[in-house]
């Protein structure tokens, strides 16, 4: 008996084996990209020169000064983080929402063809580069793009609104050209869970004689609940990532007031300025924050979706 | 503790050692004198867009390096050692060099904000080769001359740390400030003269706005490149408006000696108020392009108006006329001689000057690194480079030999392995005045072979007898055109605009605004990048009109509290003790 399971053991240890080995590249490239770098924190407890080595005499140590800095001294850094906030937690919402609005309407809809088409069209997207679509939007809404033009031509406005260079309206286009650009890639997610709903389950509700909107209602939703409550959950990790790869591509000095957030701040005064020093500081207090809302969210994804890793 | 003791004789002997090695001869500090065994220099070069090489040259080997290896027994490298990048790529590369402690020998430190703090790391953690000695010793020659005349010690102010020096520089070449560029076919167009006074500049690019002589519908008044990094691309030589705040005697981007006999930051000082306000003005009426802010860079305005048709004005120093020749596209003059841009010193402030900061004395120029064996052979180098460009008659053998144009074409100063400055300025001045009497007169008053900076000269003439491009026109194969372009270069840059500010100062229309402090605190490693930045922030949004002008004194405020006064304290310091 007890020979039998140690050969199972052998077998099963033998059978993973490939498995192991096909994981050391990823595991390298975590160890020299994510945790070796990790040593690099001291950086913003000093004031860091990058021509001398992390300990060296031409590095001085400095404490909290960096943070005093950036977070107390700094006229911009209130703003940025409400900035950081309204504008990851309404991309955090509506990327739940409008993905899972079009999961259902989308399997409602009984043409293959269409279905198909749709999905694919805005699904694709998701792999621009926000340099490039960056670059598109800013000329949609340029005061001779096409949205000015059609405002103008029907009358709706006396002369061109200025979107982007607007303090009113900067924030909802950068919220709503993320979803837009990132909708089809999200609802990938809840297609896949309305597919693997237990078709019985729909047979049942027509015998009772539910309607398509009750079977949606009753069937459909309760069917992909877990798989929301999870993605929510998740993605409370990312309330401080509102996106700099997309504001730095889309932002000028004069809507810094609304969508300035703590990456493009980091990036413009440490990076850009050679002060790596300000650039880690807010860059650990922002990992620190992440780390407590990640822990949280795992929390939270055990009990309500009974997700885990460990 | 015996051991640890011994250990640190013996690293200390090892490091005497390792500086004598690295001591020159006085035989090798001799200015002029050729090194006996050839030494090998590697060079961290920007390809500057105006240097064009002859076939089978290139920025290793071309007219310059080979008189630096027949004369000094100097061999320049760029492509083992050392580098050759655009200007975009530039302070990247030496980021990256630096970050990986593989700088070249020697390289040029520009004189943005972004490499005085490059430059105080660099001295900080011991990169930097010390000068003192063999400034002193190995310049010599005219170069030697120059500099005892000129206020070497501002000069050189910037590139000294606690009483050493860390680089060479004989100044920036003088009268390198932007001047208004106009279309001369749009004023002839709508029957404007050349504009003067702010009112004038707003007055022709309202008219410019509303008749579009372009044809663009797109027309705006003023490009301005609306780059963020730094002090902004608004305080920039291209496309900035510095002209404008110059006129309201505002130096936003210079320390300026205050009433009471201090130094105080020219950005938050009451002037500037008064010249945003203006350009809010400007901004609300559609002189500046109100699509300004969602531009990316100056790249994208260019091609949006300048470049098509859509801007009548721009201000850019002297050397304009490159672009003007084939950098603008379809509107480039090489494709359309209708076009014609007129340099011209506006907006003058209200005593009827054109005062722009003093540009000769910046921040920057060439450094050397610690573990480069020869540190004086830049210095050497840039004795000779000054002799030929010059051309002074000792060295005139040498001239003819290696920099003579051959078949028309010159070998451009910008081709040689560094730019150590100053030198063409008289050159430009002598060629200006050189045309003068020759239009005047018919006779060339001064012997060209002698007075004129070479490079430009002969094409410079050769335009100003005939003043017409039908020539160049009719001879379209590319030779003809590389010669007329630097006719055409040489005419503008040289000749037009050397005797704009040869006149100006000659009339006392041209004062240099002085600097009151050219040099870096510690205290701008800590906060300079900050209010830099909130500086062009606050500038940009007063323009655009996000925030009221009355915000100015807020964004004063804020500078201060942010590191600004702490900044202003050391720099008044400095001044003081130095």
């Amino acid at each position: 008996m007890v020979s039998q399971r140690g050969a199972v053991k052998a077998r099963r240890r033998v059978n993973s084996l490939p498995y192991h080995i096909m994981m050391i590249p990823a595991v390298a490239l975590l160890a020299v990209f994510k945790v070796i770098p990790i040593a690099g924190i001291v950086m913003a407890f000093e004031r860091y020169n990058p021509v001398a080595p992390f300990f060296g005499l031409a590095s001085k140590f400095v404490g909290l000064q960096n943070f005093r800095t950036i977070f107390l001294m700094h006229p911009d850094s209130r703003q940025v983080i409400i900035n950081t906030l309204i504008i990851a937690v309404s991309k955090i919402a509506l990327h739940l929402a409008i993905p899972v609005m079009f999961a259902l309407l989308l399997c409602e809809c009984r043409v293959q063809w269409l279905k198909r088409g749709v999905q694919t069209i805005v699904y694709l997207p998701h792999f621009l580069s926000w340099v490039i679509a960056g670059v598109m939007f800013r000329q949609i809404f340029s005061t001779t793009g096409f949205i000015n033009a059609a405002l103008v031509g029907l009358r709706l406005v006396p002369e061109p609104v200025m979107f982007m260079a607007s303090n009113t309206y900067f924030r909802p286009i950068v919220i709503l050209t993320d979803v837009i650009k990132g909708f089809g890639y999200s609802a990938v997610v809840y297609i896949a869970a309305i597919t693997s709903i237990d078709i019985t389950l729909y047979e049942a509700a027509d015998i009772d004689g539910a309607d398509r909107w009750q079977k949606m209602r009753y069937v459909t939703f309760p069917g992909i609940l877990p798989t929301i409550v999870l993605m929510m959950t998740l993605s409370l990790g990312n309330v401080l990532n509102a996106g700099s790869d997309q504001i730095l591509n889309m932002y000028n000095p004069v809507v810094y007031r609304t969508g300035d957030i703590l990456d493009t701040f980091v990036y413009r005064i440490g990076l850009q300025q050679l002060q790596f020093h300000l650039a880690t500081a807010v860059g650990l207090a922002k990992s620190v924050i992440s780390m407590a809302l990640i822990l949280a969210s795992y929390k939270l994804a055990d009990r309500f979706a009974g997700y885990r890793i460990f | 503790m015996r051991k640890l003791s011994a250990m640190l004789s013996a690293l200390i002997v090892l490091a005497m050692a390792a500086t004598c090695a690295f001591a020159a001869t006085d035989a090798e500090l001799e200015p002029f004198s050729k090194y006996g065994e050839p030494i090998t220099i590697s060079v961290g070069r920007m390809n500057n867009a105006g240097g064009n090489f002859a076939p089978g040259t290139n920025s290793e080997n071309n007219a310059w390096t080979q008189l630096l290896k027949d004369e000094l027994n100097i061999i320049i490298d760029v492509n083992t050692n050392g580098f050759d990048v655009d200007a975009a790529d530039y302070q990247n590369t030496l980021m990256l060099r630096t970050a990986s402690d593989t700088l070249p020998d020697t390289f040029t430190l520009l004189d943005d904000a972004k490499s005085t703090t490059l430059f105080k790391q660099l001295v900080e953690g011991g990169r930097l080769a010390d000068l003192t000695e063999a400034y002193d010793k190995a310049i010599g020659g005219s170069t030697k001359e120059r500099l005892a005349a000129s206020d070497t010690q501002s000069l050189l102010q910037f590139l000294t740390v606690d009483g050493k020096l860390y680089g060479v520089t004989a100044g920036r070449e003088a009268y390198n400030t932007a001047v208004l560029w106009v279309r001369q076919d749009w004023l002839d167009k709508l029957g404007l003269d050349v504009p003067q006074t702010l009112e004038d500049i707003e007055k022709v690019a309202l008219a410019f706005v509303e008749n579009k002589p372009g044809g663009n519908p797109n027309t705006i008044g003023i490009p301005l490149n609306p780059s963020t990094s730094g002090l902004g691309g608004m305080t920039g030589q291209w496309m900035g408006i510095l002209p404008v705040f110059n006129a309201f005697g505002s130096y936003p981007d210079i320390w300026v000696n205050d009433a009471e006999g201090g130094v105080v930051w020219g950005g938050v000082q009451p002037e500037t108020k008064e010249a945003l306000a203006l350009l809010a003005d400007w901004y609300q009426k559609g002189v500046l392009d109100k699509n300004l802010v969602t531009m990316k860079d100056g790249d994208e305005v260019r091609n949006t108006y300048v470049s098509a048709n859509g801007a009548g004005f721009i201000f850019n120093a002297w050397w304009d006329p490159w672009t003007q020749w084939d950098g603008l596209g379809d509107t480039s003059v090489k494709n359309d001689e209708t076009i014609k841009w007129t340099p011209v010193m506006a907006p003058l402030n209200k005593d009827g000057k054109f005062s722009p900061k003093n540009e000769s004395v910046t921040p920057g120029g060439q450094v050397v690194t610690a573990k480069s064996e020869h540190p004086e052979a830049v210095i050497k180098a840039m004795n000779l480079f000054s002799e030929l460009s010059l051309r002074t008659p000792e060295f005139e053998d040498l001239y003819q030999k290696y920099i003579a144009p051959t078949e028309g074409v010159t070998e451009a100063r910008t081709n040689s392995p560094f730019n150590t400055g100053l030198y063409q300025v008289q050159g430009r001045i002598l060629t200006a005045e050189n045309i003068n009497s020759y239009l005047e007169t018919g006779v060339l008053a001064v012997d060209p072979a002698i007075a004129g900076n070479a490079p430009y000269i002969e094409g410079a003439y050769e335009w100003a007898n005939n003043n017409t491009m039908a020539d160049w026109y009719a001879n379209k194969n590319e030779d003809e055109i590389n010669k007329y372009m630097q006719q055409y270069v040489g005419h503008w840059a040289f000749d037009v605009v050397g005797n704009m500010y040869l006149e100006g100062e000659k009339s006392g229309l041209y004062v240099e605004k002085q600097r009151g402090f050219v040099g870096s605190v510690d205290a701008q490693s800590d906060y300079g990048a900050m209010v830099n930045e909130l500086q062009v922030t606050a500038f940009m949004q007063i323009i655009s009109g996000a925030q009221p002008v009355d915000y100015f004194d807020e964004f004063v405020a804020q500078w201060h509290k942010l590191g600004g006064e702490e900044i202003t304290k050391q720099v008044n310091e400095a001044v003081k003790g130095g």
